[in-house]
């Protein structure tokens, strides 16, 4: 459950551990015990694709009313995903939407966590050259959640 | 009983003048928002904001141009790396110069426009 005292932390790790829990990995076993498949950073050291990080990047918070400390907070969230190709990445942005979708409204989903009012915002692509003449896809879905406290 | 509803007329007209009064301020409004977002693109980019300098050859900076109609002002950059240092890439972090200026004038952004119809 997302807690006003912990907003910024529960909320990444509420989206990470869906994730994680739900979306497939295709490297799966073939991925070192020193990677990990979804982050909420961007990683300092070498990393092993495909990935995902999870970055909150800009929150709002605007007074309920004026007898109240209560918030209505707007949170964006930028949810990367890193392929070494373009049908894995497209995949798996395509598997995290409908994840992110389907679970608003179930019994432990966003809303029940008092993450309200999905929406996705964008969905930009970056591609570059990565080493040793490997091209890295990413695709960066922007989301935003609302949280009442 | 019976109702009668009088200035009809005038009440009409006069909003029809408030209505070109609105769209002419706004659209100057809009035109002023996007002004000062350029701006504070740029100073973003020449470090004067919260994000790292992104100035090298100078051409980045620039290159921050916008456009501005009616109803919508874009500001951009259509230099082709422009995107790797706002979104960052496996190698470097994301400056966000764009994203985070727009977050930080969207209040200044309302009373731009507000201030140009009043």
């Amino acid at each position: 459950m997302v807690a006003k005292s912990t907003l910024l932390l529960d909320s990444l790790f509420f989206i990470k551990n869906d994730l994680i829990s739900n979306i497939t990995d295709p490297e799966g076993p073939n991925r070192s015990a020193k990677s990990k498949f979804v982050v909420t950073s961007y990683p300092q050291r070498n990393v092993h694709y495909p990935l995902i990080t999870i970055k909150a990047i800009n929150i709002e918070a605007l007074r309920a009313g004026m007898q109240t400390t209560n918030q209505d907070i707007t949170m964006n969230f930028e949810l990367r995903i890193w392929g070494r190709n373009e049908k894995e990445k497209n995949d798996l942005y395509e598997e995290i939407l409908n994840r992110l979708n389907s679970i608003q409204f179930t019994a432990s989903g966003s809303t029940n966590n008092n993450l309200h009012h999905f929406n996705i915002l964008s969905s930009v692509e970056v591609d570059e050259d990565g080493e040793g003449g490997q091209v890295i896809k990413s695709r960066i879905m922007q989301v935003q959640y609302k949280f009442y406290g | 009983m019976k109702i009668d509803v009088r200035g009809i007329k005038k009440t009409v007209a006069m909003l029809v003048v408030s209505k070109a009064v609105v769209n002419r301020g706004s659209e100057e409004g809009l035109k002023k928002a996007a002004l000062h977002v350029q701006n504070e693109v740029k100073s973003s980019i020449a470090g004067h904001r919260a994000e790292p300098t992104s100035v090298d050859t100078g051409r980045f900076l620039n290159s921050v141009d916008l456009e501005a109609g009616k109803e919508e002002a874009v500001v951009f950059s259509e230099v082709p790396y422009s995107k790797h240092l706002e979104l960052g890439t496996s190698r470097i972090a994301p400056r966000r110069h764009f994203e985070n200026s727009k977050n930080r004038n969207k209040r200044k952004i309302k009373e731009i426009i507000q201030s140009s119809i009043v």
